[in-house]
């Protein structure tokens, strides 16, 4: 019988003499094969990961640089290391000085952290889901924190006057954070029967939370006076413009613990990818995993829209292009995200402040309109491969 | 030993597990075969803690499965269920590699040592390198039994029994590598003191490999035993409602083999007087 499957076996695979080599003699070759692979393979995505983090200094000393004043590279080394209280040889020019630290770095920074965020969230989401075109936005999680930021700008004097006196400077990020939440609580709900996820829902709950929060933000607007129908517009296509101190000193303590905290979750959210049952078989602790990151990513969104508006694709592109190189593995996917996803960012607010200068576009739409064509490329891309989701 | 005993699993009104008591040896070979909707999933889920019974207990080595952590349990028994959808495109040997997630923080030369074993062993070692989702379902199923058996390869620090769960390990592979999958599932068994628990469609295929077979039938055990005396037209009959001759395998004197016969000839059964399209009405 074993002779015969060999036969019939032997052009291609080799099931039966496989078969026979559980007891293999040549165990130590196929360790050092193993491992030799693995070795490459992880070496070249570290060397790749430098890569990205290198990509990301060189944008960020060139959004410190650019602008209506420009400041040569050398300049805004001296001043950061000045800052830091080691004074370099030689006067430094202090309109320069002033301009970066209270200006241009707290506004990298946020981009910087925004981008990171937005781009690890996207990534968690999509493994969560175990689908590709999961977002934060396109469920309906910014949408969801942007109606209750716009409704403490709209409401905060009246309606809800006990609520802004109780959160003072907190209560818009602190409502955002909250409407993210319960946004993403809804849509995981619905998604979710016996035990599955079902992709399909998912996408339509996101649709239907979506339309429901643009109508109820819809009636704040049209409740809304002059000035604040100004910042509204700002909610609704997003700006880094009003970056300063006190904001990245709150933004920045909530964004780095989920820029931290979200990575460790990586190789549960590879086993989730196999599927919840077999997650479940490796030994993960799923709904403790599942809540975990549900909260984390709420908090990194809900705080990225109430302090920069609703910034779009950026959480869903990053992961994307990063799966093209090197592969869906989360445990470099994650990390890799917040660096591509902080660089891209960086550089969309760098576009939207210069390319009408002195005026300033909205970030929003320049994430947008380069994200969309992105995505229908994708799409297609996807198509001729025969790949569906 | 993995024991269910008296188990009873309810999903609304409906009883999908009734009153069930089944073991699992370390070592043994054990098929569980039934209908469509007869409960063998369902029992499966029951068995590898996934689902909690209504009433009844599953314990392992003695222990309730509630009670061990779900890193314990992972690292005593693996699971294959019946359909894996993997969309993302891992390699090969990162799939396989996920079967040693229980081991996160051990040494990582044994587990790449463990996963190519384990790859070999399935026939899927020149596949490593490959694009997981471009593989054949068959190719992907193979994939994935040696993800499973990689939990399991070795024993825990503790020695402790290892149990190996497959739901339809089969279903999508051609004749040779059906056998084959068996045969490396049985192997594991013999060799490595696992116990294996195997839900299959194929009479002849359980036959062949199960040192025990259990018919399950409406929820409820039909049988159990050895495949000599438990895959009888008798029990056959009334487990699946068909017309079956039980003849001996030409090579094998233990081994029965299971031989479709014409349905509409009107012949008596050994345990029921009804005609043969009343009985397929029934399991309809």
């Amino acid at each position: 019988m074993l002779t015969s499957i060999q036969m019939h076996n032997s052009p291609g695979g080799t099931s039966c003499e496989a078969m026979r080599e559980i007891t293999a003699t040549h165990r130590s070759e196929n360790v050092d094969a193993a491992s030799s692979v693995a070795h490459v393979v992880s070496s070249r995505r570290w060397s790749f990961g430098i890569g990205l983090f290198v990509l990301l200094v060189v944008v960020a000393v060139a959004a410190l640089g650019v602008g209506a004043v420009s400041i040569s590279p050398g300049e805004i080394i001296s001043i950061l290391v000045d800052s830091l209280g080691f004074p370099l040889a030689g006067p430094l020019d202090s309109a320069y000085q002033q301009i970066i630290t209270s200006i241009r770095f707290p506004r990298v920074a946020l981009a910087v952290l925004v981008g990171a965020g937005l781009a690890i969230s996207g990534a968690a989401m999509q493994g969560l889901f175990r689908n590709p075109l999961a977002d934060p936005a396109l469920i309906g999680i910014s949408s969801g924190a942007a109606l209750a930021a716009v409704a403490v700008i709209v409401l905060g004097a009246t309606l809800l006057s006990g609520y802004t006196a109780f959160w003072g400077i907190y209560a818009l990020p602190v409502a955002a954070f909250l409407g993210g939440l319960v946004t993403t609580f809804l849509v995981y709900q619905f998604s979710n029967f016996n035990g599955r996820t079902s992709v399909s829902t998912m996408l339509l709950a996101g649709i239907a939370i979506n339309a429901l929060t643009i109508a109820v933000t819809g009636l704040l607007t049209y409740m809304a006076n002059d000035e604040q129908l100004r910042t509204l517009t700002f909610w609704s296509m997003g700006s880094l413009g009003g970056a300063s101190w006190d904001e990245l000193r709150v933004a920045a303590p909530i964004l780095l613990l989920s820029i931290v905290l979200i990575p460790l979750q990586a190789s549960a959210l590879n086993a989730l990818l196999l599927g919840e049952s077999e997650a479940l078989h490796l030994g993960y602790n799923l709904e403790r995993v599942k809540r975990g990151l549900i909260v984390l990513v709420a908090l990194c969104v809900g705080v990225s829209v109430s302090f920069t508006g609703i910034i779009g694709f950026i959480g869903l592109i990053t992961p994307h292009l990063l799966r093209l190189s090197i592969g869906p593995d989360h445990r470099f996917l994650l990390p890799f995200s917040a660096l591509l996803g902080a660089s891209l960012l960086l550089a969309s607010d760098l576009l939207a402040r210069t390319f009408v200068s002195p005026a300033e576009l909205p970030i929003g739409i320049i994430t947008s309109l380069v994200g969309g064509p992105f995505f229908l490329w994708l799409l297609l891309r996807q198509r001729r491969r025969g790949e569906s989701w | 030993m993995l024991e269910m005993s008296q188990v009873s699993y309810q999903v609304g009104e409906k009883w999908l597990l009734d009153s069930i008591s089944l073991c699992i040896q370390p070592g043994e070979m054990l098929a569980l075969l039934g209908q469509n909707g007869a409960g063998k999933s369902t029992l499966l889920k029951v068995l590898s803690g996934e689902c909690r019974p209504a009433s009844g207990a599953v314990t392992l080595s003695g222990q309730t499965l509630q009670t061990l952590s779900t890193n314990r349990l992972a690292k005593q028994r693996a699971v294959l269920p019946q359909k894996s959808r993997l969309n993302f495109p891992f390699k090969v040997l990162q799939v396989a590699m996920m079967g040693r997630s229980p081991y996160r923080g051990e040494r990582y030369q044994a587990s790449a040592e463990v996963v190519y074993d384990a790859l070999k062993a399935t026939g899927t070692a020149h596949l490593s390198e490959r694009v997981f989702t471009t593989l054949s379902g068959g190719e992907q199923q193979r994939v994935h039994l040696a993800r499973v058996l990689a939990q399991i390869w070795s024993p825990s620090e503790d020695n402790q029994a290892r149990y190996l769960l497959l739901d339809e390990p089969t279903s999508a592979l051609d004749l040779i590598h059906q056998h084959s999958v068996l045969e490396v599932a049985r192997k594991f068994a013999r060799e490595a003191h696992v116990g294996v628990l195997a839900i299959l469609h194929d009479l002849n295929l359980a036959a062949y490999y199960a040192d025990r077979v259990a018919i399950l039938r409406n929820g409820k055990m039909l049988c159990q035993g050895e495949p000599f005396h438990v895959l009888t037209p008798a029990t056959i009959y009334q487990a699946f409602g068909a017309i079956v001759k039980v003849m001996r395998h030409p090579e094998r004197e233990r081994s029965p083999l299971v031989v479709w016969t014409d349905q509409t000839e009107s012949q008596s059964i050994k345990t029921g007087k009804r005609s043969v399209s009343q009985g397929i009405n029934k399991s309809a």
